[in-house]
């Protein structure tokens, strides 16, 4: 790496500059983040004191606690569930679309002007108006409007059990294109023609081409969108709140829904169970996070 | 113009190929999904609020075109001056949304840029430790620590005040830095190698060298995150509360219990409203913004 | 993409150059019809001495705070509170701030009172942000001519709620809301649905003209106002179903917010248990006299007498009361006999709810609507949002305004023909309270606010003012006062309210021990609701039991069952062991 290849007046230089230039932006989050939330983190290991109106110490009580609650409670078996249900088709279902979506309009397909705007609509607009839309739509206006031609009194889409969880997925899915598109027709764009034309003068078809040339040059960013939503797995929502408030079923929760909601009803005694979720969550999900990226790393095509 | 003519010839050549085709019938499913609702919602925006009958299936007999008027005289907010109650309209929401959202996009994504480019770069073991940091932090779910951000705010002055808010949202806790980082990772050493023979300091590489190779997807995120404090009501709600946003607006107007307002068209006609100047921003930047970002072929 | 940026950064550069020069308006926006009768300043007044003063502006409005405002400021217009200044202008601002979202940003606040629900009062005590009111609410009230204090007005409940260990008040009760049925007194009269005396009288049981004698409802006593209403589940059900053959939709409620009915339910649980044996879901202190020991499809079976303490708290998940209020969802969302209005199940709001019931009268696109199951305070809220005068302009102000129409809130069915008789008990649900901010006055300049602002709240809960908020609300404060003096002012629905209430018993959900306060959004009355039910697919969580009796086929008896899954022993022991005795 650089600092090997650099001799030592210099590597003194960058060292100087490394150091003026990362020292603010450090400075920030030693402020706003570890300033901000370190007590919030530490709820975990105290109990809240009536009488004082402070927290004290109380050691691992609340892990222990949490832990046999997550692995007992049938509520959290169906977050877990959920949770990677959702994770496993949002990321498989809608990268994979995300990325030939891209291609698509890397390639210049039909309507590529009018499908770059669709694709990109939902992220635009407010979340709070195409929730109040979608919803309005599914559960109120399509059942009035079955009834109106004669059919018969039915409850909407994400009203109606059977289909609600296959609604709320689809929805993510559609609703969270966008940024990924961006991103992925973007890393596409800065590919240089040199290469992709050498592999249309080879007669390599589209689907070959996708493969040998394009996703390669772009794996590093495909690859960081992946390890994103590993580590967002447990925070996903799946627009619950937005849909239900704090109404959602309980054989549709997730496990960020689960945390959110009960963070919005706490008592202050009742934030250190919170906090200590939070951190048994992140001890499971962060060396898996990183634990994948390694290996992708390792394995994926390599671009040079 | 060329590039019509580009397409034309690449459209035909793309007819033929089986997966174009079938990622053009799924991209038309799903322009069907989006559209839906918000077809329905301009329909709906339409709709007599005060009538007793539901509303809810439009029927294009009497539209109320003044719903929109109306809609607009209540998207205000009153907010507390030195002169007594204020109620910006959407113009001021408006001109409040753009510093906020320009500001605040620039400082989200200038910084986590150019610390992913320092820990990329540079492979010393802080460097690895930001880079385990953020993705902790990322996946760290934060219980009740409001209270304290407001407090944090207030005592270092930055509560209320537009460069307050663009210092708190310039960190890199981000997924933009793992983005960031991991272009920046892909380029090979030669780049710094060449510059600094030819006597270039660090600071210059930077910017001279490095910046404009990220220029697409620093302008990428700068949107995606343009977009994200758009939409974003609570931060102005909370930090801003004498400069509401259009956002902001928006909730109010969807929590306000004024009679003429609680209704189902009249609640849909304030969300079309709220759409209405980010779909004009979009049709005059977005082809320009996105056909830069996105396509592939010829380059600046 | 120079340019672009170029473009951009004119913009913002205009923007913030048009924003140095201007200030936005000053006036209030037009607000076209929502104009009251009080003809309050829009703007603060400089000339006078302002307190702010916050109002969670739900269902209950804010003409009940202008009215008091406007007599306040009267009485003290020539007061001098701080130099240079005369009179007093009251400001409200109005927020739907729960009392958690108020607590945690009060001491920034310019408030000064804040009246909100959902406050938790061991939260808000340990905060050590709320002031202590404790002389305002223990003094005799003589100078209003009063000879009782406000804390004389509290109940046992709230007095043991309220009243902290070292004899502190830091709050009081503000308004009251009960879930329950109502009922529209028109049609019953119209369509004859009352249920006459004669049970044999060869039209099932109910009446065949308003002169007929009727029978004697609920409460066993004949000649009351519940005389004629079902007095059992059995007869509420021979109610909807003859309902459903006059073609009435029998009940309809907000879907879109399914704790609505599980509330219901709860409260209905509760009148079956009464005010001693409810009380033990917060305070795990007494002898249960009701505990289910099995239930199977044939009936119930009761264990004998079982003393709670927390240690056993999850028993309480087999209580009787629990166990008919499933059976009475049960039966009144079975899909084939089709009850309900659809959409309590789908995606409807609590408002659209009122409107399509009191509109469905009067609709050819809607079945007419029986019963609406909501809280005491829908009807003003509906009167709020606008629905009755629309409705007037367009059926006419004889039929259709609110004075026009007549509602009731009818007493909840008993469970079993041995409970007929017996007295009501309502829950109070919505933890409201009324505090002052802690550091009030300390601002300088404002050292009068804080004697200000204790003055105005005594002054909101003399007697006088607690019978104006009933007679601008048509709701009740959460406290003993007299409003017979203003009986004949308010609507049937109101009265019906007061009615029931001077005959209940008053469930406050909640309790000052610790296995309450430091566990209360999980120990939450309605929170009993979650069952663990094996439909085929394994034990499957559920929450809701409208949605889960009517979606996902779960029998009351089952959800009943699948309480005591959910609260085990194990679940109780890992969750509240530290409170064990």
């Amino acid at each position: 790496m650089l600092r090997v290849n650099f001799r030592n007046k210099r590597s003194r230089k960058q060292f100087i500059f490394y150091s003026l230039m990362i020292a603010l932006p450090v400075l920030q989050v030693v402020i706003f983040y570890f300033g901000v939330n370190i007590n919030s983190i530490l709820l975990a290991f105290k109990n809240y004191d009536r009488d004082t109106g402070d927290y004290v110490w109380t050691g691992f009580e609340h892990f222990t606690k949490m832990i046999k609650e997550m692995t007992t409670d049938v509520t959290w078996a169906f977050a877990f569930r959920n949770s990677v249900k959702v994770w496993l088709v949002s990321s498989v279902v809608s990268m994979a679309l995300a990325l030939f979506f891209s291609y698509y309009i890397y390639k210049r397909g039909v309507l590529k002007n009018f499908f770059r705007v669709m694709l990109f609509l939902p992220s635009i607009v407010s979340s709070i108006v195409m929730v109040i839309l979608f919803r309005n739509l599914v559960d109120n206006f399509i059942p009035a409007l079955v009834l109106r031609l004669g059919g018969e009194e039915m409850l909407g889409l994400l009203a109606d059990h059977n289909t609600t969880m296959l609604v709320l997925i689809v929805y993510g899915i559609v609703m969270g294109f966008g940024t990924n598109v961006l991103l992925l027709s973007g890393a596409m764009s800065s590919i240089s023609t040199s290469i992709t034309e050498a592999a249309q003068i080879d007669g390599a078809n589209r689907w070959c081409e996708f493969w040998r040339i394009v996703f390669p040059q772009i794996f590093p960013t495909f690859l960081t969108i992946f390890i994103i939503s590993i580590a967002n797995l447990f925070s996903n929502q799946l627009n619950l709140f937005s849909f239900y408030g704090s109404n959602a079923e309980a054989q549709f929760s997730t496990v960020g829904y689960i945390l959110y909601k009960r963070t919005l009803s706490a008592s202050y005694a009742e934030y250190s169970d919170l906090a200590a979720i939070g951190i048994l969550l992140t001890l499971i999900i962060v060396p898996i996070t990183l634990g994948i990226r390694k290996i992708l790393e390792k394995v994926g095509p390599s671009n040079d | 113009m060329i590039d019509k003519k580009r397409s034309v010839k690449q459209v035909r050549g793309n007819g033929r190929s089986p997966l174009m085709i079938i990622l053009f019938v799924l991209l038309i499913v799903y322009a069907v999904t989006i559209l839906l609702p918000i077809v329905w919602g301009l329909f709906e925006a339409l709709m007599d609020g005060d009538k007793i009958e539901s509303t809810i299936i439009p029927w294009p007999s009497d539209w109320k075109f003044d719903n929109f008027f109306k809609a607009f005289g209540f998207f205000y907010v009153p907010v507390e001056s030195e002169i007594g109650t204020v109620y910006p309209d959407l113009w001021f929401m408006f001109g409040y949304t753009m510093l906020y959202a320009v500001g605040s996009a620039f400082m989200a994504t200038f910084v986590p840029c150019i610390v992913a480019y320092l820990t990329a770069r540079f492979d010393y073991f802080f460097s690895r430790l930001i880079n385990v940091f953020v993705v902790v932090a990322i996946a760290l779910p934060i219980v009740g620590s409001l209270p304290s951000e407001i407090q944090m705010a207030k005592t270092l002055g930055l509560y209320d005040k537009f460069w307050g808010i663009w210092i708190m949202k310039s960190h890199f806790i981000s997924v933009y830095y793992l983005i960031f980082y991991a272009r920046f990772k892909s380029f090979p050493t030669s780049y710094e190698e060449a510059a600094q023979i030819d006597g270039a300091g660090h600071l210059r590489i930077f910017f001279r060298v490095i910046l404009p190779l990220v220029k697409n997807l620093f302008w990428t995120v700068f949107l995606i995150m343009f977009i994200a404090f758009w939409n974003d009501y609570y931060t102005p709600l909370v930090y801003m509360p004498t400069y509401p946003t259009v956002a902001y607006g928006m909730w109010y107007f969807n929590n306000s219990t004024e009679n003429v307002i609680s209704n189902v068209p009249m609640k849909i006609t304030g969300c079309v409203l709220m759409l209405i100047p980010i779909l004009v921003l979009f049709a005059i930047f977005g082809k320009r913004l996105m056909g830069n970002l996105t396509e592939g072929g010829d380059k600046e | 993409m120079k340019k672009l940026i170029a473009l951009l950064l004119c913009i913002v550069a205009i923007v913030s150059l048009s924003l140095v020069g201007c200030t936005p308006s000053t006036e209030k926006p037009n607000t076209v019809d929502s104009t009251d009768e009080f003809d309050r300043d829009t703007k603060i007044n400089t000339g006078k001495t302002t307190l702010f003063i916050s109002n969670f502006n739900g269902a209950f409005g804010e003409k009940w705070l202008k009215a008091a405002a406007a007599r306040y400021e009267e009485i003290h217009k020539d007061d001098v509170y701080e130099p240079g200044k005369q009179g007093v202008q009251i400001w409200i601002d109005n927020a739907k701030q729960g009392g958690k979202d108020i607590i945690s940003g009060m001491d920034n606040s310019r408030d000064a009172i804040f009246f909100t629900e959902y406050v938790y009062y061991s939260d808000l005590v340990s905060s050590g942000k709320a002031l202590d009111i404790t002389e305002i609410a223990t003094q005799k009230l003589t100078k209003f001519g009063e000879n009782k204090s406000i804390a004389d007005k509290f109940t046992d409940e709230q007095k043991n709620y309220l009243i902290t260990k070292n004899d502190k008040i830091y709050m009081l009760p503000h308004y009251q809301g009960f879930r329950g049925i109502t009922y529209d007194i028109d049609l019953f009269e119209s369509e004859l649905l009352y249920l006459s005396a004669d049970k044999n009288n060869g039209n099932d049981g109910f009446i065949i003209d308003m002169d007929e004698t009727m029978s004697k409802g609920p409460d066993g006593v004949a000649g009351t106002y519940d005389d004629g209403l079902p007095a059992t589940y059995d007869e509420f059900f021979a109610l909807c179903s003859k309902m459903k053959d006059l073609g009435i939709t029998p009940v309809i409620w907000t879907g879109s917010n399914p704790v609505y009915f599980t509330e219901f339910l709860a409260s209905l649980a509760c009148d079956y248990e009464g005010l001693e044996q409810s009380m033990l879901n917060f305070t795990f202190d007494g002898t249960a006299k009701n505990l289910v020991s099995s239930a199977t499809e044939s009936g119930i079976t009761m264990m004998g007498d079982t003393a709670i303490t927390p240690n056993n708290g999850y028993l309480l998940a087999k209580q009787a009361g629990k166990y008919y209020a499933l059976q009475f969802a049960d039966r009144l969302l079975n899909k084939s006999s089709k009850y309900i209005d659809l959409r309590s199940v789908g995606a409807l709001s609590h408002t659209e709810a009122q409107k399509t019931y009191i509109a469905s009268r009067f609709l050819s696109t809607e079945s007419t609507i029986g019963m609406l199951i909501e809280s005491n305070y829908w009807e003003n809220e509906a009167d709020d949002m606008g629905y009755f005068k629309t409705m007037a302009k367009q059926y006419g102000e004889d039929r259709a305004s609110r004075n026009a129409r007549r509602f009731g809130f009818m007493p909840f069915p008993k469970a079993t023909q041995d409970k007929v008789g017996e007295g009501v008990t309502l829950v109070d649900y919505l933890m409201t309270g009324a505090f002052i901010r802690g550091n009030v006055g300390q601002e300088t300049g404002k050292e009068y606010e804080k004697a200000l602002a204790l003055d105005f709240l005594q002054f909101l809960y003399t007697d006088e003012s607690l019978v104006e908020f009933t007679l601008y609300t048509g709701c009740p404060k959460s406290l003993n006062y007299n409003v017979d003096s203003i009986m004949d002012k308010v609507s049937p629905y109101t009265r019906s309210v007061f009615e029931m209430r001077a005959r209940a018993d008053i469930v406050y959900p909640y309790c000052d021990k610790d296995i309450y306060v430091d566990n209360a959004s999980n120990l939450n009355y309605a929170n009993f609701y979650k069952t663990v039910v094996n439909k085929g697919q394994g034990n499957t969580p559920y929450q809701y039991p409208s949605n889960t009796i009517y979606k996902d086929g779960v029998t009351g008896l089952e959800y009943f069952n699948g309480l005591s899954v959910q609260f085990s022993k194990e679940y109780w022991d890992n969750a509240y062991s530290r409170y064990y005795i």
